[in-house]
Protein backbone atom coordinates (compact mmCIF):
# COMPACT_ATOMS: atom_id res chain seq x y z
CA UNK A 1 0.00 0.00 0.00
CA UNK A 2 1.96 2.96 -1.10
CA UNK A 3 1.07 6.71 0.26
CA UNK A 4 -0.02 7.90 -3.49
CA UNK A 5 -2.79 4.87 -3.55
CA UNK A 6 -4.13 5.77 0.14
CA UNK A 7 -4.23 9.45 -0.61
CA UNK A 8 -6.13 9.37 -3.63
CA UNK A 9 -8.40 6.85 -1.59
CA UNK A 10 -8.65 4.25 -4.57
CA UNK A 11 -8.76 0.63 -3.90
CA UNK A 12 -5.67 -1.07 -5.74
CA UNK A 13 -5.15 -4.22 -6.83
CA UNK A 14 -2.96 -5.18 -3.81
CA UNK A 15 -5.46 -4.12 -1.64
CA UNK A 16 -7.75 -6.32 -2.81
CA UNK A 17 -5.40 -9.11 -2.89
CA UNK A 18 -4.46 -8.19 0.87
CA UNK A 19 -8.54 -8.63 1.67
CA UNK A 20 -8.71 -11.96 0.02
CA UNK A 21 -5.73 -13.36 1.58
CA UNK A 22 -6.98 -11.90 5.06
CA UNK A 23 -10.33 -13.48 4.53
CA UNK A 24 -9.32 -16.53 3.49
CA UNK A 25 -6.60 -16.51 6.19
CA UNK A 26 -9.36 -15.93 8.84
CA UNK A 27 -11.91 -19.08 7.94
CA UNK A 28 -8.69 -21.03 8.07
CA UNK A 29 -8.23 -20.32 11.39
CA UNK A 30 -11.44 -20.81 12.21
CA UNK A 31 -12.00 -24.13 10.43
CA UNK A 32 -9.28 -25.17 12.23
CA UNK A 33 -9.68 -23.95 15.86
CA UNK A 34 -13.92 -24.53 15.62
CA UNK A 35 -13.13 -28.70 15.74
CA UNK A 36 -10.26 -28.01 18.88
CA UNK A 37 -12.94 -25.81 20.88
CA UNK A 38 -15.28 -28.44 20.62
CA UNK A 39 -13.21 -31.08 20.90
CA UNK A 40 -12.40 -29.37 24.62
CA UNK A 41 -16.06 -28.30 25.37
CA UNK A 42 -17.45 -32.25 24.93
CA UNK A 43 -16.01 -32.81 28.31
CA UNK A 44 -19.02 -32.71 30.02
CA UNK A 45 -20.14 -36.13 28.11
CA UNK A 46 -19.65 -39.26 30.03
CA UNK A 47 -17.87 -41.84 28.98
CA UNK A 48 -20.92 -44.36 29.55
CA UNK A 49 -23.06 -42.50 26.76
CA UNK A 50 -21.57 -44.21 23.99
CA UNK A 51 -25.40 -46.02 23.58
CA UNK A 52 -24.17 -48.81 22.01
CA UNK A 53 -21.81 -51.95 22.02
CA UNK A 54 -19.81 -53.03 18.77
CA UNK A 55 -20.34 -57.07 19.17
CA UNK A 56 -17.96 -57.90 16.07
CA UNK A 57 -18.40 -58.65 12.54
CA UNK A 58 -22.01 -60.57 11.71
CA UNK A 59 -20.78 -62.35 8.91
CA UNK A 60 -18.14 -64.33 11.14
CA UNK A 61 -20.99 -65.21 13.56
CA UNK A 62 -22.74 -68.78 12.74
CA UNK A 63 -25.72 -68.94 12.42
CA UNK A 64 -27.79 -71.18 15.69
CA UNK A 65 -25.16 -70.06 17.96
CA UNK A 66 -25.06 -67.20 20.97
CA UNK A 67 -21.99 -65.17 22.44
CA UNK A 68 -21.99 -63.96 26.01
CA UNK A 69 -21.12 -59.92 26.07
CA UNK A 70 -21.65 -57.35 29.15
CA UNK A 71 -23.73 -54.63 29.35
CA UNK A 72 -23.56 -52.06 32.07
CA UNK A 73 -21.30 -54.28 33.41
CA UNK A 74 -23.79 -57.50 33.82
CA UNK A 75 -23.78 -60.25 31.04
CA UNK A 76 -25.96 -59.96 28.23
CA UNK A 77 -26.34 -62.68 25.25
CA UNK A 78 -26.69 -62.51 21.69
CA UNK A 79 -28.38 -64.67 19.35
CA UNK A 80 -28.32 -65.64 15.82
CA UNK A 81 -31.43 -67.56 15.52
CA UNK A 82 -32.10 -70.76 12.86
CA UNK A 83 -33.42 -67.81 10.47
CA UNK A 84 -30.36 -65.83 10.71
CA UNK A 85 -32.31 -63.69 12.96
CA UNK A 86 -29.89 -61.20 15.61
CA UNK A 87 -31.28 -61.17 19.08
CA UNK A 88 -29.88 -59.48 22.10
CA UNK A 89 -31.15 -60.65 26.06
CA UNK A 90 -30.04 -60.06 29.29
CA UNK A 91 -28.13 -63.18 30.35
CA UNK A 92 -29.36 -62.95 34.36
CA UNK A 93 -31.96 -64.91 34.99
CA UNK A 94 -34.86 -63.23 37.09
CA UNK A 95 -35.07 -65.78 39.21
CA UNK A 96 -31.68 -65.83 41.50
CA UNK A 97 -29.25 -64.17 39.02
CA UNK A 98 -27.44 -66.93 37.38
CA UNK A 99 -26.43 -66.79 33.71
CA UNK A 100 -28.74 -68.26 30.79
CA UNK A 101 -27.61 -69.57 27.95
CA UNK A 102 -28.72 -70.90 24.49
CA UNK A 103 -29.44 -74.38 24.03
CA UNK A 104 -29.75 -75.19 20.55
CA UNK A 105 -31.45 -78.38 20.49
CA UNK A 106 -34.54 -76.90 22.32
CA UNK A 107 -34.25 -73.60 20.34
CA UNK A 108 -34.30 -71.66 23.60
CA UNK A 109 -32.48 -70.50 26.54
CA UNK A 110 -31.74 -72.44 29.30
CA UNK A 111 -30.83 -71.20 32.97
CA UNK A 112 -28.12 -74.06 34.32
CA UNK A 113 -29.09 -73.56 38.39
CA UNK A 114 -32.47 -74.35 38.42
CA UNK A 115 -33.66 -75.35 34.30
CA UNK A 116 -35.77 -71.88 34.46
CA UNK A 117 -36.68 -71.77 30.60
CA UNK A 118 -36.97 -68.91 28.76
CA UNK A 119 -38.09 -68.70 24.68
CA UNK A 120 -35.97 -66.94 22.15
CA UNK A 121 -37.86 -63.65 22.61
CA UNK A 122 -36.97 -63.49 26.86
CA UNK A 123 -40.54 -64.81 27.38
CA UNK A 124 -40.26 -67.09 30.66
CA UNK A 125 -41.75 -70.43 29.21
CA UNK A 126 -40.73 -72.63 32.42
CA UNK A 127 -39.76 -73.46 35.39
CA UNK A 128 -38.63 -70.97 38.53
CA UNK A 129 -38.26 -67.42 36.79
CA UNK A 130 -41.20 -64.85 37.53
CA UNK A 131 -39.90 -61.95 35.24
CA UNK A 132 -39.17 -62.28 31.32
CA UNK A 133 -35.38 -61.48 30.39
CA UNK A 134 -35.27 -57.58 29.18
CA UNK A 135 -34.14 -57.42 25.37
CA UNK A 136 -32.30 -55.20 23.76
CA UNK A 137 -32.14 -53.66 20.51
CA UNK A 138 -29.93 -55.24 18.03
CA UNK A 139 -28.77 -53.80 14.51
CA UNK A 140 -26.48 -53.94 11.84
CA UNK A 141 -24.52 -51.34 10.60
CA UNK A 142 -21.82 -52.17 7.57
CA UNK A 143 -21.81 -55.83 8.44
CA UNK A 144 -20.83 -54.77 12.69
CA UNK A 145 -23.45 -56.19 15.04
CA UNK A 146 -24.18 -53.09 17.50
CA UNK A 147 -26.23 -53.46 20.46
CA UNK A 148 -27.73 -50.57 22.35
CA UNK A 149 -27.75 -49.81 25.78
CA UNK B 1 17.41 -28.68 2.81
CA UNK B 2 15.36 -26.43 5.68
CA UNK B 3 12.26 -28.03 4.02
CA UNK B 4 12.30 -31.20 5.43
CA UNK B 5 13.38 -30.28 8.77
CA UNK B 6 10.61 -27.91 8.70
CA UNK B 7 7.47 -30.11 7.62
CA UNK B 8 8.78 -32.74 10.35
CA UNK B 9 8.59 -30.06 13.19
CA UNK B 10 5.12 -29.21 11.84
CA UNK B 11 3.93 -32.93 12.21
CA UNK B 12 5.19 -32.97 15.36
CA UNK B 13 3.86 -29.53 16.47
CA UNK B 14 0.25 -31.11 15.20
CA UNK B 15 0.61 -34.77 16.52
CA UNK B 16 1.65 -32.92 20.04
CA UNK B 17 -1.40 -30.97 20.52
CA UNK B 18 -3.42 -33.63 18.84
CA UNK B 19 -2.15 -36.23 21.45
CA UNK B 20 -2.76 -33.89 24.20
CA UNK B 21 -6.04 -33.62 23.18
CA UNK B 22 -6.76 -37.35 22.55
CA UNK B 23 -5.05 -37.73 26.38
CA UNK B 24 -7.79 -35.73 27.50
CA UNK B 25 -10.27 -38.29 26.87
CA UNK B 26 -8.42 -41.31 26.59
CA UNK B 27 -8.73 -44.11 29.18
CA UNK B 28 -5.77 -46.84 29.89
CA UNK B 29 -6.82 -50.26 30.66
CA UNK B 30 -7.82 -53.63 29.58
CA UNK B 31 -11.19 -52.62 30.15
CA UNK B 32 -11.36 -48.99 29.17
CA UNK B 33 -9.05 -48.69 26.18
CA UNK B 34 -11.74 -49.54 23.93
CA UNK B 35 -14.78 -47.98 25.15
CA UNK B 36 -12.38 -44.71 25.85
CA UNK B 37 -11.79 -44.67 21.63
CA UNK B 38 -15.27 -45.45 20.50
CA UNK B 39 -16.37 -42.64 22.73
CA UNK B 40 -14.30 -40.29 21.38
CA UNK B 41 -14.50 -41.60 17.58
CA UNK B 42 -18.27 -41.34 18.30
CA UNK B 43 -19.13 -38.82 21.27
CA UNK B 44 -17.09 -36.28 20.95
CA UNK B 45 -17.29 -33.70 18.79
CA UNK B 46 -14.97 -33.86 16.42
CA UNK B 47 -13.05 -36.62 17.85
CA UNK B 48 -12.93 -38.72 14.65
CA UNK B 49 -11.04 -35.57 13.32
CA UNK B 50 -8.72 -34.93 15.74
CA UNK B 51 -7.78 -38.88 16.54
CA UNK B 52 -7.57 -39.70 12.54
CA UNK B 53 -5.00 -36.40 12.09
CA UNK B 54 -3.33 -37.68 15.12
CA UNK B 55 -3.09 -41.15 13.08
CA UNK B 56 -2.07 -39.47 9.54
CA UNK B 57 0.40 -36.99 11.75
CA UNK B 58 2.50 -39.96 12.98
CA UNK B 59 2.59 -41.62 10.05
CA UNK B 60 3.70 -38.31 7.96
CA UNK B 61 6.47 -37.52 10.57
CA UNK B 62 7.78 -41.08 10.21
CA UNK B 63 7.81 -40.31 6.38
CA UNK B 64 9.22 -37.05 6.89
CA UNK B 65 11.77 -38.23 9.00
CA UNK B 66 13.30 -40.68 6.56
CA UNK B 67 13.06 -38.52 3.65
CA UNK B 68 15.28 -35.82 5.76
CA UNK B 69 17.51 -38.41 6.77
CA UNK B 70 18.17 -39.59 3.49
CA UNK B 71 18.44 -36.38 1.69
CA UNK B 72 20.96 -35.69 4.81
CA UNK B 73 22.60 -38.61 3.50
CA UNK B 74 23.15 -37.77 -0.01
CA UNK B 75 24.42 -34.20 0.95
CA UNK B 76 26.68 -36.04 3.18
CA UNK B 77 25.44 -33.47 5.83
CA UNK B 78 26.89 -35.77 8.84
CA UNK B 79 30.38 -35.42 7.88
CA UNK B 80 32.40 -33.46 10.64
CA UNK B 81 31.62 -32.01 12.75
CA UNK B 82 27.85 -32.72 12.30
CA UNK B 83 28.48 -36.46 13.93
CA UNK B 84 25.94 -35.94 16.95
CA UNK B 85 23.43 -34.10 14.34
CA UNK B 86 22.74 -37.09 12.45
CA UNK B 87 23.24 -39.73 15.13
CA UNK B 88 20.89 -37.91 17.23
CA UNK B 89 18.72 -37.58 14.40
CA UNK B 90 18.93 -41.59 13.52
CA UNK B 91 17.91 -41.92 16.71
CA UNK B 92 14.75 -39.85 16.54
CA UNK B 93 13.80 -41.95 14.27
CA UNK B 94 13.81 -45.35 15.53
CA UNK B 95 11.98 -43.64 18.62
CA UNK B 96 9.25 -42.31 16.22
CA UNK B 97 8.77 -45.92 14.71
CA UNK B 98 8.34 -46.53 18.71
CA UNK B 99 5.89 -44.09 19.14
CA UNK B 100 4.06 -45.38 16.08
CA UNK B 101 4.50 -49.34 17.61
CA UNK B 102 3.15 -48.26 20.81
CA UNK B 103 0.37 -45.89 19.85
CA UNK B 104 -0.78 -48.59 17.36
CA UNK B 105 -1.67 -50.87 20.66
CA UNK B 106 -3.39 -48.07 22.38
CA UNK B 107 -7.17 -48.67 20.86
CA UNK B 108 -6.92 -51.92 21.65
CA UNK B 109 -8.96 -53.08 18.84
CA UNK B 110 -8.30 -56.64 17.41
CA UNK B 111 -6.73 -55.48 14.18
CA UNK B 112 -4.51 -53.26 15.75
CA UNK B 113 -3.28 -55.54 18.03
CA UNK B 114 -2.21 -58.18 15.33
CA UNK B 115 -0.55 -55.47 13.66
CA UNK B 116 1.31 -55.26 16.57
CA UNK B 117 2.05 -58.61 17.69
CA UNK B 118 2.94 -59.13 14.22
CA UNK B 119 5.26 -56.41 14.51
CA UNK B 120 6.30 -57.74 17.85
CA UNK B 121 7.24 -61.02 16.41
CA UNK B 122 9.81 -59.58 13.98
CA UNK B 123 11.73 -57.97 16.58
CA UNK B 124 11.75 -60.63 18.89
CA UNK B 125 13.46 -62.48 15.98
CA UNK B 126 16.48 -60.46 16.32
CA UNK B 127 19.28 -62.64 17.71
CA UNK B 128 20.82 -61.99 21.28
CA UNK B 129 18.61 -59.02 21.86
CA UNK B 130 15.47 -59.71 20.60
CA UNK B 131 13.42 -61.00 23.58
CA UNK B 132 15.19 -58.07 25.67
CA UNK B 133 14.31 -55.23 23.38
CA UNK B 134 10.38 -57.31 23.73
CA UNK B 135 10.71 -56.66 27.27
CA UNK B 136 10.95 -52.65 27.21
CA UNK B 137 8.72 -52.44 24.57
CA UNK B 138 6.20 -54.11 25.82
CA UNK B 139 7.25 -54.99 29.11
CA UNK B 140 7.15 -58.77 28.47
CA UNK B 141 6.82 -61.31 26.00
CA UNK B 142 3.47 -60.78 24.30
CA UNK B 143 1.00 -57.78 24.82
CA UNK B 144 -1.89 -58.37 26.69
CA UNK B 145 -4.58 -56.30 28.29
CA UNK B 146 -2.17 -56.24 31.91
CA UNK B 147 0.85 -54.39 29.88
CA UNK B 148 -1.38 -52.52 27.68
CA UNK B 149 -1.02 -49.25 30.75
CA UNK B 150 2.81 -49.92 30.37
CA UNK B 151 2.26 -49.63 26.92
CA UNK B 152 0.19 -46.20 27.32
CA UNK B 153 2.78 -44.71 29.98
CA UNK B 154 5.80 -45.64 27.54
CA UNK B 155 3.64 -43.75 25.28
CA UNK B 156 2.69 -40.55 26.98
CA UNK B 157 5.53 -40.35 29.58
CA UNK B 158 8.33 -42.12 28.94
CA UNK B 159 8.83 -41.78 24.84
CA UNK B 160 8.30 -38.17 24.69
CA UNK B 161 10.65 -37.28 27.31
CA UNK B 162 13.03 -39.35 25.55
CA UNK B 163 11.79 -37.25 22.12
CA UNK B 164 12.30 -34.00 23.74
CA UNK B 165 15.54 -34.87 25.19
CA UNK B 166 17.19 -35.80 21.96
CA UNK B 167 15.40 -33.24 19.70
CA UNK B 168 17.32 -30.66 22.21
CA UNK B 169 21.20 -32.00 21.52
CA UNK B 170 19.67 -32.51 17.90
CA UNK B 171 18.96 -28.63 17.47
CA UNK B 172 21.53 -27.54 20.10
CA UNK B 173 24.34 -29.22 17.81
CA UNK B 174 22.51 -27.98 14.50
CA UNK B 175 22.70 -24.47 16.87
CA UNK B 176 26.13 -24.81 17.29
CA UNK B 177 27.29 -25.74 13.87
CA UNK B 178 24.98 -23.63 11.96
CA UNK B 179 22.20 -25.14 9.56
CA UNK B 180 23.84 -27.70 6.86
CA UNK B 181 23.46 -25.53 3.72
CA UNK B 182 25.10 -27.39 0.38
CA UNK B 183 25.63 -24.36 -1.45
CA UNK B 184 27.82 -22.69 1.54
CA UNK B 185 29.19 -26.50 1.93
CA UNK B 186 30.36 -27.48 -1.90
CA UNK B 187 30.38 -24.03 -3.59
CA UNK B 188 32.68 -22.05 -1.34
CA UNK B 189 31.47 -18.89 -3.49
CA UNK B 190 30.76 -15.75 -1.63
CA UNK B 191 27.57 -14.86 -2.91
CA UNK B 192 26.35 -18.10 -1.72
CA UNK B 193 26.87 -17.33 2.06
CA UNK B 194 24.00 -15.38 2.24
CA UNK B 195 21.40 -16.28 4.74
CA UNK B 196 17.91 -16.77 4.89
CA UNK B 197 16.47 -14.22 7.99
CA UNK B 198 14.06 -15.44 10.45
CA UNK B 199 11.64 -12.69 10.15
CA UNK B 200 9.65 -12.47 7.90
CA UNK B 201 11.39 -14.63 5.29
CA UNK B 202 11.75 -17.40 7.08
CA UNK B 203 8.60 -16.92 9.22
CA UNK B 204 6.25 -16.86 6.56
CA UNK B 205 7.25 -19.75 4.91
CA UNK B 206 7.14 -21.78 7.84
CA UNK B 207 3.60 -20.69 8.13
CA UNK B 208 2.50 -20.84 4.63
CA UNK B 209 4.40 -24.83 5.32
CA UNK B 210 2.14 -24.98 8.53
CA UNK B 211 -1.25 -24.04 6.43
CA UNK B 212 -0.18 -26.67 3.75
CA UNK B 213 0.59 -29.81 6.06
CA UNK B 214 -2.48 -28.85 8.47
CA UNK B 215 -4.15 -29.04 5.13
CA UNK B 216 -2.79 -32.27 4.24
CA UNK B 217 -3.67 -33.72 6.95
CA UNK B 218 -7.52 -32.17 7.33
CA UNK B 219 -8.47 -34.15 4.10
CA UNK B 220 -6.53 -37.28 4.54
CA UNK B 221 -8.49 -37.59 7.88
CA UNK B 222 -11.67 -36.63 6.27
CA UNK B 223 -11.17 -38.81 3.60
CA UNK B 224 -9.41 -41.55 5.80
CA UNK B 225 -10.34 -41.77 8.83
CA UNK B 226 -9.21 -44.15 11.35
CA UNK B 227 -11.36 -47.22 11.81
CA UNK B 228 -12.70 -48.70 15.66
CA UNK B 229 -12.86 -52.36 14.77
CA UNK B 230 -13.90 -54.76 17.40
CA UNK B 231 -12.54 -54.82 20.24
CA UNK B 232 -9.19 -56.79 21.07
CA UNK B 233 -9.45 -60.18 22.28
CA UNK B 234 -5.64 -60.84 23.84
CA UNK B 235 -6.18 -64.57 24.10
CA UNK B 236 -6.92 -65.07 20.38
CA UNK B 237 -3.27 -64.84 18.40
CA UNK B 238 -3.09 -63.20 15.44
CA UNK B 239 -4.10 -65.31 12.15
CA UNK B 240 -1.42 -66.47 9.64
CA UNK B 241 -0.68 -63.89 7.46
CA UNK B 242 -1.21 -60.53 9.47
CA UNK B 243 0.87 -57.97 8.30
CA UNK B 244 3.23 -55.83 10.65
CA UNK B 245 2.98 -52.16 11.29
CA UNK B 246 3.60 -50.62 7.63
CA UNK B 247 7.28 -49.72 8.59
CA UNK B 248 8.10 -53.20 9.21
CA UNK B 249 6.99 -54.45 5.85
CA UNK B 250 10.12 -54.48 4.00
CA UNK B 251 11.56 -56.68 6.99
CA UNK B 252 8.54 -59.28 6.61
CA UNK B 253 8.76 -59.50 3.19
CA UNK B 254 13.19 -59.99 2.89
CA UNK B 255 12.39 -62.70 5.52
CA UNK B 256 9.41 -64.02 3.18
CA UNK B 257 11.63 -63.50 0.14
CA UNK B 258 14.86 -65.30 2.26
CA UNK B 259 12.61 -68.51 2.77
CA UNK B 260 11.65 -68.64 -0.31
CA UNK B 261 15.20 -69.48 -2.02
CA UNK B 262 16.26 -71.58 1.51
CA UNK B 263 13.01 -73.03 3.36
CA UNK B 264 14.97 -74.63 6.00
CA UNK B 265 16.58 -71.27 7.35
CA UNK B 266 14.41 -68.96 9.84
CA UNK B 267 13.62 -66.42 7.45
CA UNK B 268 12.50 -63.79 10.04
CA UNK B 269 15.60 -64.42 12.27
CA UNK B 270 18.05 -64.25 9.03
CA UNK B 271 15.81 -60.89 8.25
CA UNK B 272 15.94 -58.83 11.10
CA UNK B 273 19.60 -59.46 10.99
CA UNK B 274 20.50 -58.04 7.83
CA UNK B 275 18.17 -55.34 8.30
CA UNK B 276 19.86 -54.16 11.49
CA UNK B 277 23.24 -54.34 10.17
CA UNK B 278 22.92 -52.76 7.04
CA UNK B 279 20.77 -50.24 9.41
CA UNK B 280 24.36 -50.13 11.71
CA UNK B 281 26.32 -49.85 8.52
CA UNK B 282 23.76 -46.63 7.65
CA UNK B 283 23.77 -45.01 11.56
CA UNK B 284 27.64 -45.13 11.08
CA UNK B 285 27.98 -43.17 8.42
CA UNK B 286 30.02 -40.53 9.52
CA UNK B 287 32.92 -43.10 10.93
CA UNK B 288 33.28 -44.91 7.31
CA UNK B 289 33.00 -42.13 4.98
CA UNK B 290 36.46 -40.76 5.47
CA UNK B 291 36.85 -39.82 1.81
CA UNK B 292 33.83 -37.24 2.03
CA UNK B 293 35.26 -35.53 4.98
CA UNK B 294 38.08 -34.20 2.98
CA UNK B 295 35.25 -33.03 0.03
CA UNK B 296 35.75 -35.96 -2.25
CA UNK B 297 32.57 -37.96 -3.24
CA UNK B 298 33.17 -41.51 -1.97
CA UNK B 299 31.43 -44.18 -4.62
CA UNK B 300 30.70 -46.69 -1.98
CA UNK B 301 28.35 -44.07 0.16
CA UNK B 302 26.36 -43.26 -3.02
CA UNK B 303 25.44 -46.87 -4.16
CA UNK B 304 25.21 -47.74 -0.24
CA UNK B 305 22.55 -45.15 0.28
CA UNK B 306 21.08 -45.96 -3.22
CA UNK B 307 20.70 -49.35 -3.00
CA UNK B 308 19.64 -48.71 0.38
CA UNK B 309 16.24 -46.80 -0.64
CA UNK B 310 15.72 -48.83 -3.61
CA UNK B 311 15.49 -52.04 -1.37
CA UNK B 312 13.39 -50.53 1.84
CA UNK B 313 11.09 -49.08 -1.73
CA UNK B 314 10.56 -51.93 -3.57
CA UNK B 315 10.53 -54.10 -0.57
CA UNK B 316 7.66 -52.54 0.99
CA UNK B 317 5.73 -52.56 -2.46
CA UNK B 318 6.29 -55.67 -2.76
CA UNK B 319 4.69 -56.67 0.37
CA UNK B 320 1.75 -54.32 0.12
CA UNK B 321 1.13 -55.77 -3.64
CA UNK B 322 1.25 -59.14 -2.14
CA UNK B 323 -1.36 -58.11 0.28
CA UNK B 324 -4.03 -56.99 -1.97
S1 LIG C 1 -31.42 -68.85 38.95
FE1 LIG C 1 -32.14 -69.27 37.00
S2 LIG C 1 -33.66 -70.74 37.40
FE2 LIG C 1 -33.00 -70.25 39.35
Amino acid sequence: MSESNMDSGKKTRRDFLNYIFSVGLFGWLGSVLYPLYSFVSSSKLKIDDISYINLGVNNEMEINSSKLFKINKKPAILIKTKDGELKALSAVCTHLQCTVQFNKEENALRCPCHFGKYDLSGKNVSGPPPNPLTQYEVFVKNDIILVRK
Amino acid sequence: MYFSGTVTLLLLFNLILTGLLLFLYYKEGNSFAYESVEFISYKVRFGWLVRAIHYWSAVLLILSIAFHMFSMFFLRAYRKPREITWFTGALLLLLAVWFSYSGSVLPWNSKSLFMAQSSTEILKAAPLIGNTLADYLIGGNVITGQNLSFIYKVHILILPALFSFILYIHFSSIKRNGLFNPEIEYNSGDECKKKLPIYPNFSIRAFLLLIIVTDLLFILAVFSPVEIGIKADDMITAPQGTMPGWYFLFVLQLSKIIHLFAAEVNGKQIGITICICIGMVWFLAPLWDRISNKSKISTFQKYFGISVIILIFCLTIIACVADY
